[in-house]
């Protein structure tokens, strides 16, 4: 694999395979060692040994929080500090050391291990952050005053100390759980950013910003920025759509609606011309969430819901059809091919 | 030929996408974020400090409570002439303040067997007596800003007037700006009040000078008002 992904790395540099073939010889070969792997003992144990660690490690983690629950308030800052800071090194060391392991299970596991070390530190932001002790330490050396800090301000420095980290940690490991943990902070970061009085009162800027970066993720992904791309449509689709249902709720709720519908059909389109059948569903909630609501806003009587559910409908079906002709096309073009 | 420690990462870092989607995708959140910046931010009318002048002129502090999220617990906060906001205490159980008188800072807390109404000390927050109430005090009124004083707002202007309709502060303000809740001190000649901006604003009753900022980082807490020192509590 090690070989393999060399030379593509050349070919590619050498343009003489595009980055789609590279993904998909690597997918491919990726797909064909890991049945491999599943003919031998060893690897037929794997996923199971893989299993009964994660298991093993929740219920060790969740004995530390009950050990942790009883004792943290009688913990000085100090106290708190050190077994936090020991358990960030703890899962950053394991993740390190792991790190050039080749097997699939080991490689999710320093993922794990590595956005959990990420955690940590969110976490080790946090106990410095609240205590005094470590708010008066903070404003000697950046004069802050962390010490007046509200919840706000305090959720904004340990998302934007977490997305720094997670954002560093996605390019050289190119997973879904860095790919999750970046977007969740960079989600937390906007949200809290917003929530700021200067921003509150009228139209829900956070939330409209929120969709921008739900959108922007799906453009990524479409245009192989992500890896794996399908998650990275899948949570850009769901934070664009319910940004844009956060934002409809306040002032400008008519236009917002319909930008929120436009998204879901611009997702149903994709999807249906791409044959991403993701896309299609993710975009169908959508309709199915908008199109109801713009329709009782132009008719606000009786008679809007029963057109709302006609128009829904009628909608979907349209969707279906082109779905099945889009396959039959393909389907046929296929057969046509020499 | 480069090498890697990490071959199974190495095999997803080697695609680089489509330069047109990553133009297009930062395009769309710069563009959203200078908008949201434009037309998001609330701008709240530009006002001074409390002068000397002003401080001296002030007939005692205001004390009120606020919910504060780090502690989880409930701040009693006091302005006094001489400076800028200070939280005596935090307690699960304070509620809000319901006068200042000679004795100290009187409080309403919660227990499990009614209120108490309670004297504090207002230099520590310190509580110097405290007396059941068998039951529960009716909440002030929700409605409108306090002691019947009203916002009205007409092509741009905000208009704060008294209740024989002295207008007492005409400003320019975004509609989205707003006065939080207001009190009148004892001598009648002062009106303290807390605005959307998080701020502490004091201003002449009679509306002759425009309000100066006492205090910042004020947080609204629903219909809690502040209360002037001097402010007899209402018979209990």
């Amino acid at each position: 694999m090690r070989d393999i992904a060399e030379r593509l790395s050349d070919w590619r540099s050498a343009g003489l395979v595009t980055a789609k073939q590279v993904k998909d010889i690597t997918s491919y070969e990726r797909q064909r060692a890991a049945a491999a792997s599943k003919t031998t003992p060893e690897g037929r144990t794997a996923p199971v040994a893989e299993a009964i660690g994660y298991v093993g490690a929740a219920i060790a983690l969740a004995a530390v929080g009950i050990l942790l629950g009883d004792r943290w308030a009688d913990l000085n800052f100090g106290g708190r500090l050190a077994i936090v800071a020991l358990l960030t090194l703890i899962l950053a060391g394991a993740a390190f050391t792991l790190r050039g392991n080749p097997r699939e299970p080991i490689q999710r596991l320093v993922s794990v291990l590595a956005v959990s070390a990420i955690g940590g530190t969110g976490w080790l932001t946090a106990v410095v952050l609240t205590n005094p002790e470590g708010a008066d330490w903070i404003n000697s050396v950046f004069s802050l005053g962390v010490t007046n800090w509200r919840f706000r301000e305090i959720a904004l420095t340990i998302a934007l100390v977490m997305f720094a980290l997670a954002a560093a940690l996605y390019p050289f490991r190119r997973r879904a759980f860095p790919q999750l943990a970046t977007f969740v902070a960079l989600l937390v970061v906007v949200g809290t950013v917003f929530a700021r009085p200067a921003f509150t009162g009228g139209v829900s800027w956070g939330a409209i910003v929120i969709w921008a970066v739900g959108v922007a993720w799906v453009l990524l992904a479409l245009g192989e920025w992500h890896e794996p791309p399908e998650l990275a449509i899948a949570t850009g689709s769901a934070a664009a759509l319910i940004g844009a249902i956060a934002a409809a709720a306040g002032d400008g709720r008519g236009w917002l609606l319909w930008l929120g519908l436009a998204t879901a059909v611009a997702l149903m389109w994709r999807g249906v011309i791409f044959d991403t059948i993701l896309m299609v569903a993710l975009g169908a909630i959508g309709v199915l969430v908008f199109v109801p609501q713009i329709i009782l806003e132009v008719f606000p009587e009786g008679s809007g819901s029963i057109v709302a559910m006609l128009v829904t409908g009628l909608l979907l079906v349209v969707f279906a059809v082109g779905i099945a002709r889009e396959r039959q096309d393909h389907g046929a073009s296929k057969e046509a091919r020499p | 030929m480069s090498k890697t420690q990490d071959p199974v990462a190495a095999a997803t870092r080697i695609p680089r996408g489509d330069v047109g989607y990553l133009i297009g995708a930062a395009a769309l959140v710069v563009i959203v974020a200078i908008l949201a910046l434009v037309f998001g931010i609330i701008r709240t009318p530009a006002l001074e400090g409390l002068t000397d002048a002003q401080r001296a002129a002030l007939p005692g502090g205001v004390a009120w409570t606020e919910f504060n999220d780090r502690e989880g617990c409930a701040d009693l906060m006091v302005a006094q002439p001489s400076g800028g906001a200070e939280s005596l205490t935090c307690s699960e159980q304070l509620d809000r303040i319901v006068g200042w008188t000679e004795d100290g800072i009187i409080t309403v807390a919660w227990t499990d067997n009614g209120e108490n109404l309670q004297t504090r000390d207002p230099a520590t927050g310190e509580v110097l007596s405290s007396r059941n109430l068998g039951g529960y005090l009716d909440k002030p009124d929700a409605e409108g800003i306090g002691s019947g004083f009203t916002v009205e707002r007409s092509e741009g202007l905000l208009v704060l007037a008294n209740r024989s309709s002295t207008v007492v502060w005409e400003t320019e303000a975004d509609a989205r700006y707003k006065i939080g809740t207001l009190a009148v001190s004892s001598d009648g000649r002062w009106v303290a009040m807390t605005d959307s901006a998080e701020r502490l604003l004091v201003v002449k009753a009679d509306g002759s000078e425009p309000p100066a900022i006492w205090a910042t980082g004020v947080r609204e807490w629903s219909w809690r008002s502040v209360t002037w020192e001097g402010t007899e509590p209402p018979d209990i």
